[in-house]
Order: C-alpha cells, then sequence, then structure tokens
C-alpha cells in the first residue's frame, strides 16, 4: 500500500491539476461566448421606425436597423471620428471604375456573399433594388436623390416598368447617370440601395416587415409600436462587426422609465440617444464625457422652424425674419439640456458650411421682439405645430411665447411621431411655422439645399421643402454650387446658405444638435458612427 | 302654560336655552309673560345643525380661502411680484434645463451670460416656489392662476350637470311610464359610456375648435372640460332627482296643485324641484371634488386645459419630467388638488348630515 501511494499522490494533484484548468477554460470559454453572443435589449423611448423595408425606411432609428441588416455596394466602417466617414467598399469588391465622363459607374460584386436565408447575393438583387424603389406604388422617399439615373423618371412616370440605367452583367453592376453626380458614391450607402432578394422583397406600398438581410443581421420579427428583434445573419462572412447574437427592441417605450432601465441594466441603452434632457448634466458629472457609459457627439443635423412662404402669416421676408429675431434660441436649445447642441441661425451644419458656419445673421444670444415687432407690426394669427413630447411640448411653450411677444396671436397644433411631417408634407398644409430637424442621410450639402428648399422638388405630397419655398433665383444658385466639385463645394454652398438666410429666411434655425447616448452598466464597445449619425449596434456587447 | 312647556323652562333654566333649542327645534324667546316657544324653520335647523359640525365648517372655510387665493389672491401677487403666470425668464432655468428651486431670487437678465449697462443692474425676480420647468415660469403663480382653472372646471361641470340631471329626473320621475323608460335608458347610456376615451377622441378630433372658445373670461381648454365632464356625469344628479321626484308626486301637495289646475312645468318647477335642493346641494359639493381630480386626470393625460393657461392638472402633468431632480414639482399641484378634493368632501359630509341628521347615526 504504501509503495503505491508515493506515485498515487502526485498523480492525483496532477489529476486536480488538470480539472481546474479545464473548469478555467470552459469558464472562460463561456465568459467569452457570452460577450460575443449575448442579446442585447433596447428600449426606444416614445419612438418606433417609421419602416424595416429598406425602400421606404426613412428615420434615424430605422437607418441604424438597416445599416446592421443592409448589404450596401460601399459603405461607412464601423468606425468613430475621421475613420468612419471614409468610404469603403462594403458588396463590391473594390471602388467603383468611373467612365463615361462620370456618368457610368461599375461595381464588380464580390462572390459568396449570402443572405441570411442562405441565398446568395448577386449583382440582380441591386438591380432590383433600384427598380423596387423607382417603381411608383412603393412611393419611396428616394426618388429625388434618383432622378440622374438613366430610366428612372420613365419608371415614376409609369412609361417604363424597369430602370434601364442599371444593369447585372456577370459579376459587375453598372450604373449610368444622365449627368454626373459627384455624390453619387454617398448616396449609395442609403439603406434604399442595399441588396434585396428579389423573391422574397415583393412591390408592397405598405412595406415589408420582415425580410432577408445580407448585412451582419437580419430583421427576425417585427410588431409595428412594440418589438422589433434582429439576429445574427448566419451565412455572414464580411468583416463588420456583430458582437451580440440578438437584439431585441422595445418600442415606444416611456422616456423616463427607459432612463432608469438603462441606469440599472435592464436595456442596454436607447438607440435614439438620452431621452430625458434634464438628467444630462448629471450624467456628465457622474460618468464624465466620452468615458464610460454618457457619450456626447456632434451630429450634422440642423433643428429648425419652417416658415410657410406659401401661406399669409409668412408670405413676406419681412415676416419671416421677424420671426428670426422674435425667436429666443438660446431658450430652445436649453430645453435640450446640458450638451444639448449649439446655437445657428444659418442652414448648414459647421461640417457643410465650407468655413461659413458660426455668422449671427440674426440675434442668437435671445430674442428681440421690439426688432420683430418692427419688422412685421400685423403678425396676425400663427399656427405652429410640433411634436407631443415633453420637450416638444416646452419648446413649443417657449417659440409661441415669443411669437405672442412680437404680437403674434399664437395656436399649437401638436403631432405624435411622424404624423406631423406625413401632414406637414402635403401641399397645402394649413400651418405657418412648424418645427423640423434635418440630419444628413450623407455628407453633402445638397442633402440639405436640394432637398429642402429647392422649389422644383415641391409636390403634391412627402415634401421635405417644408417651408415650400420656390424662388428661381435660389434654384440657380442651388445648380451653380451643385456643380462645383471638389474643395470649393463647400465654400460654395456656405455662401449661399448666407445667401439664403439674409435673402430669403425661409427657416428659423434654432441649434445644431448634439446625441447624447446613455449606455448601460453592463454595455461595453460603444462607437458612434460619424455618418449615420448614431451609434453603431453591431459593436456593442455586454461585458 | 302647559306641564311640558313648564318643563322645558325648568330644563332650559338648569341646562342652558342652546340645548333645548336645539332638543326642541325651537326657539325659546322672552316675553313679558316667559318663555315663547317659536318654531325654527327648515334652514335655520339645518344650519344650527351644520355649525356644530366643526371638520364641515373647516371644510367651507377651506374652500372660501382657496376661492380668494386663486381668484383675489392670484392678480394681488403677480402685481407684487410684478410678473405674469405665462412670462418666461431666461434665468429662471438652469443651463442643464432644470427649474430653479423654492424661493429663488434671479436677474432678469435678456439672455445668458448678459452684461447690464454700469448703472442700471436687471431687474431682480423673485419666484417663492421657484420655476415650473424648462420654460422659466413662476410655479407659484402659475398655481394660484392653476387654482382659477381647476375650480371653473370643477364649478362649471357641476352646475351644468346637476342643472341637466334636476331636469332628466324631474322628467322621468313625474311623467314615469314611456318617458321614464326612455330617459332612464339614456341615463343608463351615458353611465355606461367610456368616458375618458370619449374625451381623448374629442381633444384629438375638435380639440383646438373647442379650446379656442373661452366665452371672454375661461382659459383656453376649460370650456371642452367642461363640457365633456357635464355631459358625461348628469346621470348620478338624475338618478337621485327621479326617485325622488317619484315619491314626491304622490304627495297630498302636489295633488293639491293639480287640483287647482297648475301645470305640470309649474309644479316641477314651484312644488318638487324645491324638496331637491338639499340632496342636490349635498351631491353638488362631492361632484366639485371629483372634478377637481378629473380635471388634474385629463390635464395629466394631456387632453384638458391648454398651455399656457395653467391648471392643477396641468402643473402635475408636467412635473414627472424633473421627478428626479425636482421633486417637489409634483407636490404643490398635488397638495392644492388634495386640499380641495378633501375640504368640499368634508363640507359634503358635513352639508349631508346636516340636512338629513338621521343619515349620521
Amino acid at each position: 500500500m504504501r509503495k503505491r501511494l508515493w506515485y498515487t499522490a502526485p498523480l492525483s494533484l496532477i489529476a486536480v491539476s488538470v480539472l481546474a484548468a479545464l473548469l478555467a477554460v470552459t469558464a472562460s470559454a463561456q465568459s467569452s461566448a457570452s460577450n460575443a453572443s449575448g442579446t442585447l435589449n433596447f428600449g426606444s423611448a416614445g419612438a418606433d421606425v417609421d419602416f424595416t423595408d429598406p425602400a421606404l425606411a426613412y428615420g434615424v432609428l430605422s437607418w441604424q436597423i438597416e445599416y446592421e441588416t443592409c448589404l450596401q455596394l460601399v459603405n461607412y466602417p464601423d468606425k468613430t471620428g475621421a475613420a468612419g466617414s471614409q468610404l469603403q467598399p462594403d458588396a463590391a469588391a473594390a471602388m467603383p471604375v468611373i467612365s463615361n465622363g462620370g456618368k457610368t459607374y461599375t461595381f464588380t460584386i464580390k462572390k459568396g456573399l449570402k443572405f441570411s436565408d442562405g441565398a446568395t447575393v448577386s449583382p440582380a438583387d441591386f438591380v432590383w433594388a433600384f427598380n423596387r424603389d423607382a417603381n411608383p406604388a412603393m412611393q419611396s422617399p428616394v426618388i429625388p436623390f434618383i432622378t440622374d439615373v438613366v430610366g428612372v423618371n420613365d419608371v415614376v412616370n409609369k412609361k417604363a416598368k424597369a430602370v434601364t440605367g442599371v444593369k447585372a452583367d456577370g459579376q459587375k453592376f453598372i450604373i449610368n447617370l444622365t449627368k454626373p453626380d459627384g455624390a453619387l458614391l454617398a448616396k449609395l450607402t442609403m439603406p434604399f440601395f442595399c441588396a434585396v432578394e428579389r423573391a422574397k422583397t415583393p412591390i408592397d406600398p405598405k412595406g415589408l416587415n420582415t425580410l432577408p438581410g445580407a448585412g451582419p443581421y437580419y430583421i427576425a420579427s417585427r410588431t409595428p409600436g412594440k418589438q422589433l428583434v434582429l439576429k445574427k445573419n448566419p451565412f455572414y462572412k464580411g468583416d463588420r462587426p456583430a458582437r451580440s447574437s440578438t437584439m431585441v427592441f422595445t418600442m415606444n417605450t416611456n422616456d423616463q422609465q427607459t432612463y432608469l432601465q438603462v441606469t440599472n441594466g435592464t436595456y442596454a441603452a436607447d438607440p435614439n440617444g438620452l431621452d430625458v434632457p434634464t438628467a444630462a448634466a448629471g450624467l456628465a458629472k457622474k460618468y464624465g464625457i466620452n468615458k464610460s457609459r454618457f457619450w456626447v457627439n456632434s451630429l450634422v443635423e440642423t433643428d429648425y422652424l419652417a416658415l410657410n412662404t406659401a401661406n399669409k402669416a409668412f408670405g413676406s421676408l419681412a415676416a419671416r425674419k421677424a420671426a428670426n429675431y422674435a425667436v429666443d434660441r438660446p431658450a430652445v436649445l436649453r430645453a435640450r439640456g446640458f450638451e444639448g447642441g449649439v446655437r445657428t441661425s444659418t442652414i448648414l451644419p459647421k461640417a457643410l458650411a465650407g468655413g461659413y458656419w458660426g455668422q449671427k445673421i440674426y440675434a442668437t444670444k435671445g430674442a428681440d421682439p421690439a426688432k420683430a415687432k418692427q419688422l412685421n407690426p400685423n403678425c396676425g394669427h400663427v399656427n405652429l405645430w410640433g411634436g407631443n413630447t415633453t420637450l416638444a411640448q416646452t419648446q413649443e411653450g417657449i417659440v409661441r411665447y415669443n411669437l405672442t411677444q412680437a404680437g403674434c396671436d399664437v395656436t399649437v397644433k401638436q403631432f405624435g411621431g411622424y404624423a406631423i411631417y406625413t401632414a406637414a408634407g402635403t401641399k397645402g398644409a394649413d400651418f405657418d411655422i412648424m418645427f423640423s430637424g434635418w440630419n444628413q442621410d450623407y455628407p453633402d450639402p445638397i442633402d440639405f439645399f436640394g432637398i429642402l428648399l429647392d422649389g422644383r422638388n415641391i409636390h403634391a405630397q412627402n415634401n421635405n421643402n417644408l417651408a415650400y419655398i420656390n424662388n428661381a433665383e435660389l434654384n440657380k444658385k442651388i445648380d451653380q454650387a451643385n456643380a462645383i466639385t471638389g474643395e470649393g463645394r463647400l465654400k460654395a454652398f456656405g455662401k449661399l446658405d448666407i445667401w439664403t438666410t439674409t435673402h430669403l429666411a425661409p427657416w428659423v434655425s434654432i441649434d445644431n444638435r448634439n446625441l447624447r447616448d446613455y449606455i448601460g452598466p453592463n454595455v461595453a464597445g460603444y462607437v458612434f458612427q460619424p455618418a449615420k449619425a448614431a451609434m453603431d449596434l453591431g459593436t456593442l456587447y455586454l461585458k | 302654560m302647559s306641564l311640558q312647556e313648564q318643563h322645558d323652562r325648568d330644563v332650559a333654566v338648569s341646562v342652558g336655552a342652546e340645548a333645548v333649542e336645539a332638543a326642541l327645534g325651537a326657539d325659546l324667546a322672552h316675553a313679558d309673560d316667559g318663555f315663547v316657544v317659536a318654531p325654527l324653520g327648515y334652514w335655520h335647523q339645518v344650519w344650527r345643525r351644520f355649525k356644530r359640525d366643526k371638520v364641515a365648517i373647516g371644510g367651507g372655510i377651506t374652500i372660501v380661502f382657496l376661492f380668494l387665493l386663486s381668484f383675489v389672491g392670484a392678480p394681488i401677487f403677480a402685481k407684487l411680484l410684478g410678473h405674469g403666470p405665462d412670462e418666461l425668464f431666461d434665468g429662471a432655468v438652469t443651463s442643464g434645463a432644470l427649474p430653479l428651486g423654492p424661493w429663488s431670487h434671479f436677474a432678469n437678465q435678456p439672455y445668458v451670460g448678459a452684461v447690464a449697462p454700469p448703472g442700471h443692474p436687471f431687474q431682480q425676480v423673485f419666484f417663492p416656489l421657484g420655476s415650473d420647468g424648462a420654460q422659466g415660469r413662476d410655479e407659484f403663480l402659475r398655481l394660484l392662476y392653476g387654482g382659477q382653472a381647476s375650480l371653473e372646471v370643477a364649478i362649471g361641470a357641476m352646475l351644468v350637470s346637476i342643472v341637466i340631471g334636476i331636469i332628466m329626473g324631474s322628467i322621468a320621475g313625474y311623467y314615469g311610464g314611456f318617458v321614464d323608460l326612455i330617459v332612464s335608458r339614456i341615463t343608463e347610456l351615458v353611465q355606461a359610456f367610456p368616458v375618458v376615451l370619449f374625451i381623448i377622441a374629442l381633444a384629438a378630433v375638435a380639440g383646438p375648435q373647442l379650446s379656442s372658445i373661452t366665452l371672454g373670461f375661461l382659459g383656453k381648454g376649460v370650456f371642452t372640460i367642461i363640457v365633456a365632464l357635464s355631459v358625461f356625469s348628469w346621470f348620478y344628479p338624475a338618478r337621485i332627482v327621479r326617485a325622488q321626484v317619484l315619491s314626491l308626486r304622490e304627495k297630498e301637495f302636489v295633488e293639491a296643485a293639480r287640483m287647482v289646475g297648475a301645470s305640470d312645468a309649474r309644479i316641477i318647477r314651484s312644488h318638487l324641484v324645491p324638496h331637491l335642493v338639499a340632496p342636490m346641494i349635498v351631491l353638488a359639493t362631492i361632484v366639485v371634488g371629483q372634478n377637481v381630480l378629473a380635471e388634474a386626470g385629463l390635464s395629466f393625460l394631456g387632453v384638458g386645459v391648454v398651455d399656457p393657461t395653467p391648471s392643477w392638472g396641468t402643473l402635475l402633468a408636467q412635473a414627472p419630467a424633473y421627478y428626479l431632480e425636482v421633486p417637489w414639482l409634483m407636490l404643490w399641484p398635488g397638495l392644492a388638488v388634495l386640499i380641495t378634493t378633501l375640504a368640499f368632501n368634508l363640507l359634503g359630509d358635513g352639508l349631508r348630515d346636516a340636512f338629513d341628521p338621521r343619515s349620521a347615526r
């Protein structure tokens, strides 16, 4: 017995050590697995996506979702800062070959790309995306961006059934334009142009709630107004991050409750950003800014009051200038809370204004009701439209008071969610002044001037030109600025901004907003994607 | 003098005239030849019973005080403080969009960071209860002026519902038969109607139009709530009145009125309605309390009084946005609603006991 024991003890020790090592390795593996494959829960305070169908989705939250589920020809990387604004190939093997004097773009699509249902991604899927977008039954908001693509207008006007300017040729996808468009590549990063599987994405004016995605995730389910679930695309082989296996979005939650639930870790974050303005100062003090849980980033965005030039109240330049003097910009901005943004009186955000940002054309330090009354002594009745959130109501109260001080008789009408844009976007809408905001679709000033102020784009419905301004001189100047490429482009638009604000005053610009994000205690991997103007959902993970 | 009166006099001498008066329900007045018994009127007896209820008296005094504070005190305080309830002050909001706390003094600067010209400092502003939110208005003045809107809603809706209730209940009870059947079914329909949902729908469809009706003295939105509450709360007085009239119409005095040729309208107006005053007064006090709560609830849901018109409900509705940092914003309007509701309920209880002493047992 004793003889056998001398080697039994060391053997037991070795066995225990091996067992302990195995357990440690398993535990470690489990830990890293939970990091990479946990479920992230998000609470979307007071908001749902407008659509999940890439042909129709046109909201910041919708595009955050699409950014995770879409496979684009070219895209912005999942990085913050300047690196996040550099275009790079995504489904394309390389950047396109541009020929025919800038009118033909030829992409070579990578092989082996797959949708979440296992189907192979082919150039035909990008062709179908264009045809679906242009189909008049879809009523896609993308049309103003692609009128220069050959054949789009024919499809929109029901003269043709397919866009002749886009075609698939083997692994190649070719776009033909009627005239060069320096912003085309940036436009192609919008979800409207992501690969859609023809067999699973029929023409549906109501939009599809779920469809196969070729990005890192796909939309597994959606109950409008309540919940949306993203799951990792099992066939995705790209290099974009997908650090959680599932993302569950609970929609239309209460803002205060969501804030508390992010605080205690029930939710990873509110994907729309911090929705409790009064909490920002406390969070900055507690966690610091851009250090651990509280993040502040500038958006390429302008909050403004659109002055309806088609109606009597602000039909004259004097009345619109008066409104610009009447509104107390600091007070309206202050309602957003600490680090809510920077005030402005011009149209373009700093990044797009070519050095012309920050010119104080109107009173940016406070209201000047005396000057407003002097400019517009007979203001009369004014219909003010705005949202119905707590913040919106506060801002409406301030503007109503400002306009009343300037001699106007103000009636406020409040809307929930996107309803205000549907109502105000209908030509002839009965508002005189309304709260609005515009976040860049892609980083180019034409995205502001072309979409929001070019009167030639005014239609019966779905208008983004909420000032309903159609000024021939302005339209001409937009064309002139848009024709400029290179470094002079931003300067040209910056000058145009000053001219428009001074000579037409279609808006009361208020501020360029900051995005404030607040993440849960058990969440890491925060990245602000500057081009998408939102937190990158794919990089987040549970600690 | 009868033996009984002699006994009463003896008792009065020994225990005090007040007690005997109360026991007899009569006045003992001195006459040359001794005490003369003058019977007390109905209202005199009610008042005697009511004034013994100190809690109800306290409720009544509180209500008078609230009315004085809201309708007389509010403009006086506005004058004293030098600003109105709807005025916005940049200095009344912190950079973090938080309202100032109670007992705040600040400079009325045109914008944050403004420098006053030498020798002309900015006017100092005083907010006794701090500011109401990120708009920077005086919470104290809004509370006082808010009382006007809340009490207007409560009293207005009560008056309309009681009037409708008396008319409908009287008709149903007096005529009976088919008329009673129809009125009773309408009453049940109104009773079962989902009032809050209806008001939310009404506010969505016709809110701006109705809110613009002020009759020259009401705040914006007050008329809407008065109409909505009264249209759906007359069923309770109607049922009480119907039950009373069903009993009263068989009484001899009604029979006598009919015999001398009085019309139905005259009988209802002159002979039946006076008998309904007591229960209606009691009901009115309770309904007012309920209406104060209803206004607060509806305004909290965003379908009540329209900003900038203050009401206790709208003040309560704004407060949750600051409940973590400035929780007392919920306290002031909450206390106002609590005190008002309690005062009206205590007054109602006291009046009920005074009108019908048996109910107290």
